[in-house]
This record gives structure tokens, C-alpha cells and sequence, in this order.
């Protein structure tokens, strides 16, 4: 590493008008050449903020940036690119027709002689890149097939291709499993031994902790400070992003509090405060409890496909106030199974049953008739529309509730997204449009639209994407408060710890086919990511071979 | 599938009508005469009543066609098949005179403007029924359709129902129990404008305050956030085309009973493109439909005034038009400081 | 943002402010003359159509020997549903003493709007209306015409230049269908071509409408290589596809109200001309003098001089052989002597 920084800002402050958030206080970054840098910190900490300052995208009310010595214009985004800083955004945006080259070289074409593209050598450019890097990607596909993590690599290929010297990733590994993101780390590694800084803006400590040579913590827009990687552990560093709310109470000025989250703020939905129909009962959350009705039912249920991952003769049972976790690898079929569960795939064979009739026609309408709440995994691509404002995010399955003679009056809409709003602790304007939000707050938008009322059923894909420390806490407590209030809870996640520690019972999808273990207590983190790569140990395998259905309070049997 | 969303900044759009004014002061000046043009570019429209009315008259019909752009464009749908949908309306409203006793007088009337809509309606829809089943992208068969029922009208009009009485290429007039009133003589000035405007305010209120309109709205928004939450995204993708359809088709209806009274060969091409054109000044906002319309009416009829009188040729209108189309779908960008 | 839509908004009132003053004080120096102001309606355009072209070169010829004679040339677009609309605004605007035009269409137009404005004069060429008060009309006598430019076609037919072979074909393509048209110049055309043989046969043609030359192009090619040598050509703007398939297949092209040699030499042989030029220029005279008779309509033809066929060119010289051109003169002379008549039917 060199003596003096490669980057450095000072005194960085900016406050958006639109909404008064304070966003930056005074604050300060310092990035050294061939490090991985993480700067970490809580949703609305500041950190996404001081990362666009620096990219250029956004200006400073005060402060200055220095790379490599010179001083750089405040809000110049390709002063910035100049000076070697590549983002990579959180949510990246490709142009879906073109391929993942045309993609890449879009703003840097090579050109032979005027305006001819240079595609060949443009080709062979990148593969040189991605020899280097040790990034592989197939950049003739068109980008509109990309995979989250796909769309990441790509990303990162532009910008190293562009020149970039200073990699900055926002929230690299929100969107991926534990496999990918175990990938794109080595990567990150390989890229700081060539001399590139690489920083990565998370609030995923656990994962930071190691491959981080030095990290910055923001709270509430201030710098708390600079430390090595040694210096701190998982827990230090999670008191460091925290702590001082309690202490220092609600001294920011915006009405929005909802990002600096106390175990106060996940009251409301804690505490059962649901609008809409009062629960129909309170169970024990117990696991013994076989008399509770099924909600849900799968028998037998297939989808083939000619390529790609398929689900072979999937059975099982879900009953009221229970938790079933289903994991696997997302593009091995978990992914396949949420959209077979979501209504946008219809099985070619077997049958689903919601609270014992079976269903006809399966699709999203059925699914919402029968008051089934879902929460995908595609949170902005499928869950809101970004466009719209945040009632009319709100309203979309209280439609029949709210519509009188057809007509939906302002003060009845404007009444509920409100409240539902207050359920998670979001004091803001609903009509305003949703993207102004930051993705924390989004996400409980989602939340409060889909489990703010009364749900049978709810189906929730990664609960812990794109939510921060608090986040995730309120998360796994509305669960589990739902499960007590006889909500049956059907997780998928591709997070092995996640679903250990909560649910009732565990389903591993591997190869297409659904292991079903009942009791997971046993079961420990390795255990069972071998088992979604294959590995056979004794629970209810619904293969070929079995002829009745599993339920999943039945007994463990052996099976070869 | 690409999703289109058209571009609704209101300041873009007075960019671009401020630019097609700059244009057309441009060409008059260049060609001299002086301010005399000018002004009669500016005051022409109003220096009498008829080119008033006729201004009036041709906002309406534009207000109809936008209408029925925006609402397309509302549900993510885009209608590129206006120009034969108005044409096809008309000669349905034309077969529906010719068919029916000359005594039906207004119950007439209304019973071809409603085939009129029909016509426009049939072609647009089918558009939109292919989406629905089989993703065909419906901005190119209602453009191909459109392309194959203009030839089709304009054999009937200058083979089997060709006057031959006249040299122009028209049909026979209908009959005068089937004539719209004439709000404003001397001029055209028939029921199109109290129609339009009736319309646009009916689809605004449907668009925004009911429930089938916030349905249609997110499907245009995000087709698959609208149908993840249960909503019929089929149904909002075949029901705005065809509306828009219906609209298009009524204006051919009304142009035919209220201002020509025959079916003259060509008489209502334009009105699907700048149908677009009004819908995209509008930021195809239903309520902006009808202001937008106003002023592009008044862009045309200003260039005819100053083609008619002050020595200006004849491709002025076209300029015009061509400027407001070219910059009305540029996006202005917001100003600095802002990251989301 | 705002600021600028500000600035933008106020120059732009500005500017419309100084544009209505001035034009004000403009006016008011106009009105104080005595002006004779003709406006001249061009169905189409001007550009591409001889006959329109002739008309305007008239009336302005007529305009310069007069002192305060002004004319506005307004073009109307092929779109016949405008023309009423254009008309009805020039007669509404009450600034023209006179609108000249010229087409067959223009009369009906013209008697329904002078109804609503019945102070306004129209001098109406190359069309027919008897009776209205106040539009003069003048037609040619396309009888004629027409037997002219069909006897020509079938003596060419029938003799031996170079392009014209044994069978005995003519082609006659034309923008549309009119009862002009189908009255008059079809027949007489059809006439001269049974005098010079009677076993001629006719290939006609319709484009369907006065501006789509690719298409013509098309039908003359057809017409061309089913063994029709010569054709002629009534459809305006179209006219230029049948020349370029006349050259590139290798045929003949009779040019119909002006004289086209120059537009096509050695592909256009034969021309029959209509003098527009000297119809606006003496009746716009005349009406600029005040003596030109309206309510009345008119129908000149060859012995008046305003019908013929140019046999001075030295192109037609050149490309035609000495026999036909003597029998064309002897037909001309027959014509103008009166010994040969051709009257135009009652047209409906």
C-alpha cells in the first residue's frame, strides 16, 4: 500500500432539499491503493450518499475530494471517471436488447475508422480482461437473461474497462447467495493484488469482516471512524453502527425516522397491530400441533422444462401457524420453485390445494384471491412498481376492500396507506412517488402492504435482502409473530442460516426434488448445505420412490 | 418484451412548442415580408370566425385521437394504427347512412357515430387481442393493419362508392337529416370540441379515481408488479386499445357527419399521427389532452393562415409539425443533485 | 428550471407584442391604396405541373402591365379535402378582388361557397359552370385535344420509327377518373385513333391520383413491354414515372397541355398544347379592367387558337418523319378551318 491515500474526502455534507434529509455530515474517507476497503454502516447511514459524491453524481453542500493527489470538481461525473472511480451501483441497469459486450462497451467504443465498431477487437479486449480479472461471464448473450449475479460481473467488467482504478460497489452482495458471494470476494481479493482499490459500501458484517483490509464506519452521515481489520470483531463493529441511537435519541431533524431503527420501531408489527380482519386465533406456535387445517398443499406436483432446472413430483403440506423453510441453490431451482409457488408457472402435473380445494387454474389472480401474501425475491422488479406513489404501492390488494361502485375515493386510499404506513414506522407522504424512498424504506412498503392485513398464507422469498442489521430483526420477529397468530409462513432463502434458526420444519430442493425434514433442530449449517449439493442423509425424500405423501409433522423415516 | 414509457415532463413539452414557434418565426422571416407575416401566423387563426371554429373543430378531433393515444399508452400499450382506425371509423359511419332510411335523422347520427367507433375499435382491438395471446408487438400490427385498411377504404371510395357526379374523389354526400349541428358559422365548428372535452374529462376521472383505472395504470407502470398483485393484465391490455380504437374511430365518424359530409379521399390523414403528437404534449395525461390539442390546432391553423395570406409555401405545415415532433420526446433532465 | 421557463415564457410574449404592433401599423398603410389583389389557388403544387405553372405565369404577366395589381400564389395541397377549406378561407378573408384557379374540380367547390360569400369573384380555368353570378369558367375543348394527341398516337403506331413496332397499340395513363375525362378527352382520343387506323387498339390506365410517379412507372412498364409503342400521359406529377419507363423499356410519350419535348428529348414526339398561359393572362386582364363577364362559361378550342399541338419544336422535327408531320398539319388545318368539327357533349 502507498503512504498517502489515493483518495480523499474531507468534510463531506449534504442535505437534500427535497426532503431535508441530512445525509453526509463532516464526513471523511480515505481509500489506499490495492486495499479492499469496507465502509459499512446502517440503512441511511450515509454511506451511498458519499459514494455518489465521490462518483460525481451527486454535489456536496461542502467539503473536497482528492484523487491521486489533484483535487477534483465537485459533481463532475466524468471528471471523476477520469480520475479512475468506477461504481457499481446497487440496482444495475443494463440496456436489456444488446448483449452483455454491447453493454460493457457502451461510452468506450473502439472504433476503426469513422464510427465503424470495433466489435472483434473489442471481443478480444474484454476476454483479456477477464483472463486477467478472473471474471468469466458470457457477454454475447443478450443482458435481458442475466441473473442478478451476471448483471454484478457486468458491471464490474465496465467499469474495469473503462479504466477504473478505484472500484467502489454498492451493496455488492445483496441480491446473491452465499455461494455467489463467495465467489465475487475472491474476486475482489484478485483485483486488490493487482493495484486496484476495491470499496465495498455493506451493512453485511459478517461477511466484511474477513476479506476487508480496512474498514470506515458512518452513522447518521458522520464518519465514526477508521480501523484495520484486526481491530475490530463482528460485535464491536455492530455497536459501532448502532449504538448512540438511544443515546443521542431522535436529534435529526427529518421526519422520516424510520432508518435509524430501535427495537421500538418493530413495536407496531411486533405487536400484532394488524388493520383489516382480527386474527382467527392464537396458537402455540407449537409443532405439535397435526389437528391444525392445511392450508397448503402440494401432490406430486411437477414442472418440466427442455432446459434449465426442473421440480419433480414436490409434496408437502403446510399447516396454519407453522414455518416452513425451503432452501437450495436459486438457479437449481429454487428460483423455478418461487415461481411455481407465485402463481406464474403452471405445473405439468400433480395437484395444489389451498385450504383443501384444489386449484383449478393456478395463477398470481388465485393466489391474491385467496388472500395469499408473497413477497418476491425481486423486491423492485416485482414487488412495487418505482413510478407509482407510495399509496398506490399500497393499495393494490385491498383493492376490492377500498373500491366503492367502482370508484376509489382519495380519502379512503389516502386513510389506509397512511396507517399502513405507521405500521412500519413510516412517517411520510404517500403520494409521493415511491423511488424518492431509500430501499430500506421500500422494503417496508412491501411489508406493510403484504402482511399489513389478515394472511392465510404467507410467502416470502430471501427475507433478509436488501434489509439492513435492525431490518432483518424486525423481519424474523413479524414472522415469527405471524406464525403465533396462526399465519402458516413459507420462507425460501438461499441463506443457510437463516433458515435453521427459525422454521419449524426445513425442505432442501436439490436436483428437483423436495427432502422434507421435519424436525431441523438436528441439522447444523454444513449439514445442510450438503445436502442441497446432493449429499443423502436420513428426512423424507418425495422422489420417485415413495408413494404416499409426506407431511411434515410426520415421524423421520429411513429411506435409501 | 421492452417497456415503453413515454416521456411526461410538461416542461419538455413547452420546450418543444416554444422551438416549433421559433421554427415557424424562423421560415417567415427568412422569406421576407416582415412582421405582416408574423402576425398573420399569430393572429390569423383568430381574425376570423371561421378559422376559428375550424381551429376549434380540428381540436377536437385531435382531442379524440390523443385521447385515445394516451389512454393506450397508460396500460403500456402503444396504438400506431390511428390513421387507418380513423378512416375505417368513417366508413363505417358512411356505410351506416347510406344503409339507413334518410328519415332517421339523429338517432341516425348517433347509430353510425357509434359504428364509426366501431370500425376503429375492431382494427385496434384485434391488435391488442393478439398481445394478449400471442406477445405480438401490437405498435407494429396496428401499424400494419392501419396500412392495409386505407387502401382498402380508398378502393371503395374511387371504385363502387365514387360520386360520379364529381371530379373530385369523393362519395355522394349523405343525407342532410344525418348532418351534425354547426355550432359556429360559417365554420365546420360541429359537436367535435363539447365531445372531446366531455371525454377527456370522463377518461380522467376514470384513470384516476376508479378502481379500473388505478388497475390500468399499474399495468402500464409494471406489468409484472400489476400482475404479481392479481391484476387482469390481459384484459387492461386488450380494453385500452380498444378504446383507443373507438376513439380514432369516432373522430372519423364526426369529421364525416360534421364538417365534410361525404367521404372525400384522404380527408383524415394526419389525424392519427398528431394524435400522437397531441397525446405526447400532453404527457398523456388525459386532462392536458384537450389544452394540448388546442394549441396544436392553433399551430396548424396558423401555418395555414400564413400559407393562405402571407405568400408562405406550402410545406410550412409540415415543418412545423416535424419540429414539435422531434423535440416533444426528448427528456429533459432533471437538475443537479438529485440521485434517485 | 423554473427561472428559465420564465425568461422563456416572457421573451416569447415579447416578442409576440412587437410582431402585433408593428403588423398594426402595417396594415393601415395597406388599406389606403387602390389595389387590385388576385390570388391565384393552385390545387397541388406548382412545382412539377406545367398547366398550374402556365396559369400563374398568366396572371402575373397581366398583374406587371397594371399598376397596383398584386397576386398571391397559395398552394393547396394534394389533398382534395382541403381545397374547400382553402377556398372558403381566401373568400372569407375578403382581401382578394378576384381568385383565380384551375382544375376541373374547383367549380362545385366554388358554387357552394358563394353562397355564404357572394361579393367574391372567381375566374376558373380548364373547368365548366354556367349560371353562377360570380365565377367565370373557361374550358378547353378536350375534344379536340384529345383527337389531336390520338391521331398523332396512331400514325406512330403505324409507321415505322424506331421504337414502334408492328402491333397496332397506343396507351393512354392518366391520374383519374373525371367525367372530363371520360367524357370528353377518352373519346376524342379513342376518335383520332380510329381516323388514322381502325384497327388500333387503346390501353388505358389509371393511376389514382396526380403525384405517385413510382406507380406510374410501373403501369407504363407493363403497357410498354405488351407491345404498346407510344403513350400518352395526362397525370401531373405521375408524368415523370412514364418518362423513365419510356426510357429505360424504350417507348414514345405524347405530352398532353404543354409542350414536352424539352422534359424527355427523343422520348416525348408529340405534344398538344393548351395556351393557359394566354387564357389567365387575357381574361385576368380583362378582369382587372373590369370587362370580363362572369356567369359565363367558356369553351375555346383550336380554331380560337387555345387549343393545339406543336409542330414548331425542332425535337418533333427531328424524331418525326415528314409524312406524319404533313398529316398532322392537314388535320390542324381542317380543324382550324372549321371543316372539321368536334363539339363537346353536354357534360353532367
Amino acid at each position: 500500500m502507498a503512504n498517502a491515500p489515493y483518495v480523499h474526502l474531507q468534510g463531506i455534507t449534504k442535505c437534500f432539499p427535497e426532503n431535508g434529509v441530512q445525509a453526509n455530515r463532516d464526513a471523511s474517507l480515505r481509500i489506499f491503493q490495492g486495499e479492499i476497503h469496507a465502509l459499512v454502516g446502517e440503512n441511511g447511514a450515509g454511506k451511498s450518499t458519499l459514494i455518489h459524491i465521490l462518483s460525481g453524481l451527486v454535489a456536496p453542500d461542502e467539503g473536497t475530494i482528492v484523487i491521486n493527489g489533484s483535487k477534483i470538481s465537485l459533481a463532475d461525473p466524468r471528471e471523476a471517471l477520469r480520475a479512475g472511480i468506477g461504481l457499481v451501483r446497487q440496482h444495475v441497469t443494463a440496456i436489456e436488447s444488446f448483449s452483455g459486450l454491447e453493454n460493457l462497451i457502451l461510452g468506450s467504443e473502439p472504433v476503426v475508422g469513422p464510427g465503424h465498431l470495433d466489435r472483434r477487437r473489442a471481443a478480444e479486449e474484454i476476454d483479456a480482461l477477464m483472463k486477467h480479472t478472473g471474471i468469466e461471464l458470457d457477454i454475447r448473450m443478450k443482458t435481458a437473461h442475466y441473473s442478478a449475479g451476471q448483471l454484478q460481473k457486468l458491471a464490474i467488467l465496465t467499469a474495469l474497462f473503462g479504466g477504473s482504478r478505484v472500484l467502489i460497489l454498492d451493496e455488492p452482495t445483496a441480491f446473491l447467495s452465499d455461494t455467489e458471494s463467495r465467489g465475487f470476494f475472491s474476486i475482489f481479493h484478485h483485483l486488490a493484488q493487482t493495484g486496484l482499490a476495491v470499496v465495498i459500501v455493506t451493512h453485511r458484517i459478517r461477511e466484511i469482516l474477513g476479506p476487508a483490509q480496512r474498514i470506515t464506519i458512518m452513522r447518521n452521515g458522520r464518519t465514526v471512524g477508521e480501523y484495520p481489520a484486526g481491530a475490530l470483531d463482528a460485535s464491536g463493529l455492530a455497536s459501532l453502527m448502532v449504538e448512540g441511537q438511544s443515546a443521542e435519541g431522535k436529534e435529526t431533524p427529518s421526519a422520516d425516522d424510520s432508518e435509524s431503527t430501535t427495537g421500538a420501531d418493530t413495536a407496531a408489527l411486533v405487536n400484532g397491530e394488524h388493520t383489516g380482519s382480527p386474527r382467527k386465533k392464537t396458537g402455540t406456535g407449537n409443532k405439535n400441533n397435526e389437528q391444525e387445517p392445511v392450508l397448503l398443499e402440494f401432490s406430486g406436483v411437477s414442472v418440466e422444462r427442455e432446459r434449465g432446472p426442473s421440480l419433480k413430483n414436490i409434496s408437502f403440506r403446510l399447516r396454519e401457524g407453522e414455518l416452513f423453510g425451503i432452501t437450495g441453490i436459486r438457479e437449481h431451482g429454487l428460483e423455478l420453485f418461487e415461481d411455481l409457488l407465485a402463481g406464474i408457472i403452471t405445473p405439468n402435473s400433480g395437484t395444489i390445494r389451498y385450504h383443501g380445494k384444489k386449484v383449478e387454474k393456478h395463477s398470481p389472480r388465485t393466489l391474491r384471491r385467496a388472500g395469499i401474501a408473497y413477497v418476491p425475491t425481486e423486491r423492485i422488479r416485482r414487488g412495487i412498481s418505482l413510478e407509482a406513489s407510495v399509496e398506490e404501492n399500497l393499495i393494490l390488494l385491498s383493492l376490492g376492500k377500498l373500491s366503492r361502485w367502482g370508484i376509489l375515493p382519495r380519502k379512503d386510499t389516502g386513510r389506509f396507506a397512511t396507517e399502513a404506513l405507521k405500521e412500519v414506522n413510516l412517517l411520510t407522504d404517500p403520494r409521493q412517488p415511491i423511488h424518492r424512498l431509500s430501499g430500506g424504506q421500500i422494503q417496508r412498503v412491501i411489508l406493510a402492504r403484504e402482511l399489513g392485513e389478515w394472511r392465510d398464507l404467507v410467502i416470502i422469498s430471501e427475507p433478509e435482502w436488501g434489509l439492513d442489521l435492525a431490518g432483518r430483526q424486525m423481519m424474523y420477529r413479524t414472522l415469527l409473530q405471524l406464525r403465533s397468530e396462526g399465519t402458516a409462513v413459507l420462507v425460501l432463502s438461499s441463506d443457510l442460516e437463516e433458515v435453521l434458526s427459525h422454521a419449524d420444519a426445513i425442505g432442501v430442493l436439490h436436483d428437483g426434488y423436495l427432502t422434507v425434514f421435519p424436525e431441523p433442530g438436528g441439522l447444523s449449517r454444513s449439514e445442510l448445505g450438503s445436502l442441497m449439493l446432493g449429499a443423502s442423509r436420513e428426512g423424507e425424500k418425495t422422489g420417485p420412490n415413495t408413494t404416499q405423501e409426506p407431511d411434515i409433522r410426520k415421524e423421520e423415516t429411513d429411506n435409501a | 418484451m421492452l417497456s415503453r414509457k413515454p416521456p411526461t415532463s410538461l416542461f419538455g413539452s413547452l420546450i418543444a412548442l416554444a422551438a416549433a414557434f421559433l421554427v415557424a418565426m424562423l421560415i417567415l422571416g427568412i422569406s421576407g415580408g416582415g412582421a405582416g407575416r408574423l402576425s398573420t401566423f399569430f393572429i390569423g387563426p383568430f381574425s376570423n370566425l371561421f378559422s376559428f371554429g375550424n381551429m376549434l373543430s380540428n381540436a377536437g378531433l385531435l382531442s379524440l385521437t390523443g385521447l385515445g393515444i394516451s389512454l393506450a399508452f397508460r396500460s403500456g400499450t402503444f396504438n400506431l394504427g390511428g390513421e387507418g382506425q380513423v378512416y375505417l371509423g368513417a366508413l363505417a359511419g358512411y356505410l351506416v347512412c347510406i344503409l339507413l332510411p334518410s328519415t332517421a335523422g339523429s338517432g341516425g347520427a348517433l347509430l353510425a357515430l357509434t359504428a364509426a367507433g366501431g370500425g376503429g375499435l375492431v382494427l385496434a382491438a384485434f391488435s391488442g387481442f393478439a398481445r394478449m395471446r400471442w406477445g405480438t408487438d401490437e405498435l407494429i400490427s396496428s401499424f400494419l393493419l392501419s396500412a392495409a385498411a386505407i387502401p382498402l377504404v380508398d378502393f371503395l371510395i374511387t371504385g363502387p362508392l365514387k360520386d360520379s357526379n364529381s371530379y373530385l374523389i369523393t362519395t355522394q354526400r349523405v343525407a342532410e337529416g344525418f348532418f351534425l349541428p354547426r355550432l359556429l358559422e360559417p365554420s365546420n365548428l360541429s359537436l367535435e370540441l363539447p365531445i372531446g372535452i366531455l371525454l377527456a374529462a370522463a377518461a380522467t376521472f376514470l384513470l384516476f379515481r376508479t378502481r379500473p383505472g388505478y388497475e390500468l395504470r399499474i399495468t402500464g407502470l409494471n406489468r409484472d408488479f400489476a400482475r404479481y398483485g392479481g391484476v387482469a393484465t390481459g384484459l387492461y391490455t386488450v380494453i385500452p386499445m380498444a378504446a383507443g380504437g373507438f376513439f380514432h374511430g369516432m373522430a372519423g365518424g364526426l369529421a364525416l357527419l360534421g364538417t365534410h359530409h361525404a367521404l372525400i379521399k384522404g380527408f383524415s390523414s394526419g389525424l392519427g399521427w398528431n394524435g400522437i403528437a397531441v397525446a405526447l404534449i400532453a404527457g398523456n395525461h388525459p386532462a392536458m389532452v384537450v389544452p394540448a390539442a388546442l394549441v396544436f390546432a392553433y399551430l396548424q391553423a396558423a401555418s395555414k393562415a400564413a400559407m393562405l395570406h402571407a405568400n408562405v409555401g406550402f410545406e410550412l405545415n409540415a415543418i412545423i409539425q416535424a419540429a414539435v415532433f422531434f423535440l416533444i420526446t426528448i427528456r429533459f433532465l432533471p437538475g443537479r443533485g438529485s440521485t434517485k | 428550471m423554473k427561472k428559465t421557463l420564465n425568461i422563456l415564457l416572457t421573451g416569447f410574449v415579447i416578442l409576440m407584442l412587437i410582431t402585433l404592433i408593428s403588423c398594426e401599423k402595417e396594415k393601415k398603410a395597406d388599406t389606403k391604396q387602390e389595389n387590385f389583389d388576385i390570388a391565384v389557388f393552385v390545387p397541388g403544387v406548382t412545382e412539377g405541373s406545367p398547366t398550374y405553372k402556365e396559369m400563374v405565369e398568366g396572371v402575373q404577366r397581366a398583374a406587371e402591365e397594371k399598376e397596383g395589381v398584386s397576386v398571391n400564389v397559395v398552394e393547396g395541397g394534394f389533398n382534395q379535402a382541403e381545397w374547400p377549406e382553402s377556398l372558403t378561407s381566401l373568400a372569407a378573408s375578403g382581401e382578394y378582388d378576384l381568385i383565380v384557379s384551375s382544375n376541373p374540380s374547383i367549380p362545385e367547390i366554388c358554387d357552394e361557397l358563394t353562397e355564404n360569400h357572394p361579393d367574391q369573384r372567381f375566374l376558373l380555368l380548364d373547368g365548366y359552370l354556367e349560371g353562377n353570378e360570380a365565377i367565370h369558367t373557361l374550358l378547353y375543348n378536350q375534344m379536340e385535344q384529345g383527337y389531336l394527341a390520338g391521331y398523332f398516337g396512331g400514325l406512330i403506331t403505324k409507321g415505322d420509327l424506331e421504337h414502334a413496332n408492328p402491333d397496332l397499340k397506343v396507351g393512354m395513363i392518366v391520374g383519374q377518373e373525371y367525367p372530363m375525362m371520360n367524357q370528353v378527352i377518352l373519346p376524342g382520343f379513342k376518335l383520332g385513333l380510329k381516323t388514322a387506323d381502325s384497327s388500333i387498339q387503346l390501353d388505358f390506365r389509371v393511376v389514382g391520383n396526380w403525384y405517385d410517379a413510382g406507380k406510374a412507372q410501373e403501369l407504363a412498364k407493363s403497357m410498354y413491354e405488351s407491345g404498346v409503342d407510344i403513350i400518352l400521359t395526362i397525370a401531373g406529377g405521375a408524368n415523370q414515372g412514364v418518362i423513365s419507363s419510356a426510357k429505360e423499356t424504350g417507348g414514345y410519350v405524347i405530352w398532353y397541355d404543354t409542350s414536352g419535348y424539352d422534359v424527355a428529348p427523343g422520348v416525348v414526339i408529340g405534344s398538344t398544347y393548351i395556351d393557359q398561359e394566354r387564357a389567365a393572362y387575357e381574361r385576368s386582364l380583362a378582369a382587372i379592367e373590369g370587362e370580363l363577364v362572369y356567369g359565363e362559361a367558356e369553351i375555346l378550342g383550336v380554331a380560337e387558337g387555345f387549343v393545339g399541338f406543336d409542330t414548331e419544336h425542332n425535337q418533333y422535327r427531328r424524331n418525326v418523319d415528314e409524312e406524319t408531320r404533313k398529316n398532322i398539319d392537314k388535320m390542324i388545318e381542317r380543324m382550324k378551318s372549321g371543316e372539321l368539327q368536334l363539339e363537346i357533349p353536354t357534360i353532367n
